[in-house]
């Protein structure tokens, strides 16, 4: 039968409590040390990963940059009709004369009778017309419409006369909408 | 009794010394790797974020590329470099005569800054003809390059026809200096955009006749 002899006497050999904390201490090191390569490789293989990507990244930039040199003259074409757009926004967005020409039309199309227009004055947000009629009931309809209407937003009538020459002239100020 | 504490410790020294060192090298090598990851991370971040406007940029160009056509010559004569106004007097010549009226006493002003980039010239100058004649030639002329606007129409009529005097504006501005940098990005047009892209490219262009230089020819009498 096997038995274990321990010929040192017992106060000097190891008690079995520091042998214990001795292989306990030595294990957890072991155990650190296995952890810390495990994270070491991981943390590698991932920085390994990461500049693997960043170079990818960075090769398929040069090629887009050197692409995007390649067509200097499309793009300096680009920014001149874009810079053309911007500036012909604030242009075509304001009212003008011209888009106030149909509200004139329109108006013309109203008179009837011996009503006719002598004199106009067309802005970007007025018309001032003079009418003269032979015959002041011929304004009836002329004004009518245009106190119905929703074109103008303020219908001034600046004058009315009366000339044996020429007949009846009323000269109105219409504030387009 | 302590003399054996005293061994056993001495003993458990050397474990314990490689758990503190294996401890601080592993900290000091996870600070330096997590410092690493996190600039690389950032950097691969920045560059994707780079990669993307680069493409996007690219397909900008490219899609411009392809649907620009004539668009550059157009939009360039809708909103020239240079003042406008002899163009935008030919213009009002060939409408004059296409639209039955009579195109007299023109004046131009001087240019002036807008506050929007561009710069305008004012165009003055008396119509006579019909009332519609007069009216639809005001109307036309917004419809041709340069960009202009009527800006005042003073019309007046009479039994001999009606005379008109009309202000006209017509714009221009200087060429940009400078393009953005290879990483800028470019904003694609958008529906607003085109609509505007839409009308000055449709503006009808004044006819510029170009005298081709004629090679020497030899005369007999060179007095003549």
């Amino acid at each position: 039968m096997k038995k274990d002899i321990n010929l040192l006497p017992q106060d000097l050999g190891p008690n079995s409590q520091s042998k214990q904390l001795n292989t306990l201490v030595g294990r957890f090191a072991l155990i650190v040390g296995v952890l810390i390569l495990l994270l070491g490789a991981a943390g590698a293989l991932f920085t390994l990963y990461l500049s693997g990507s960043l170079n990818a990244s960075k090769t398929q930039i040069n090629e887009l940059s050197s692409a995007i040199a390649e067509k200097e003259t499309v793009e300096q074409q680009y920014i001149l009709v874009k810079d053309r757009v911007d500036k012909a926004r604030p242009i075509l967005s304001e009212k003008s004369a011209g888009t106030n020409l149909s509200s004139f039309q329109a108006l013309s199309s109203l008179v009837s009778g011996t009503v006719s227009v002598t004199q106009a004055e067309i802005t970007s947000d007025k018309l001032a017309v003079t009418y003269e009629a032979v015959d002041a009931r011929d304004y009836l309809e002329l004004f009518t419409t245009l106190s119905s209407g929703d074109v103008f937003k303020d219908v001034t009538l600046k004058s009315f006369s009366f000339s044996p020459a020429t007949g009846y002239s009323a000269s109105l100020e219409m504030l387009i909408k | 009794m302590k003399e054996v504490d005293v061994k056993s410790l001495k003993k458990l020294g050397m474990p314990l010394a490689i758990l503190v060192a294996l401890v601080a090298v592993g900290f000091i090598g996870f600070q330096l790797l997590w410092s690493q990851i996190n600039t690389l991370r950032s950097e691969l971040a920045l560059s994707r974020e780079t990669e993307v406007a680069l493409a996007a940029k690219l397909q900008v160009l490219n899609d411009f590329e392809v649907a620009r056509g004539n668009l550059f010559t157009a939009i360039l004569a809708a909103i020239p470099a240079e003042n406008p106004s002899i163009m935008a007097i030919s213009q009002i010549r060939n409408k004059s005569a296409t639209s039955g009226v009579l195109v007299d006493s023109i004046e131009i002003s001087r240019a002036t800054a807008s506050d929007v980039g561009t710069s305008y010239v004012d165009i003055g100058f008396n119509v006579s003809g019909s009332v519609d004649n007069v009216l639809g030639f005001s109307q036309t002329l917004s419809s041709t390059a340069p960009l202009g606007r009527t800006e005042k129409i003073d019309m007046s009529a009479s039994s001999e026809g009606t005379t008109a005097k009309i202000i006209y504006r017509v714009y221009y501005s200087s060429l940009p200096d400078t393009i953005p940098g290879i990483a800028d990005t470019l904003a694609a047009f958008n529906e607003d955009d085109n609509n505007i892209l839409q009308k000055l490219s449709t503006l009808e262009r004044a006819e510029v006749t170009n005298i081709e230089p004629q090679a020497p020819s030899l005369r007999a009498n060179p007095f003549n």
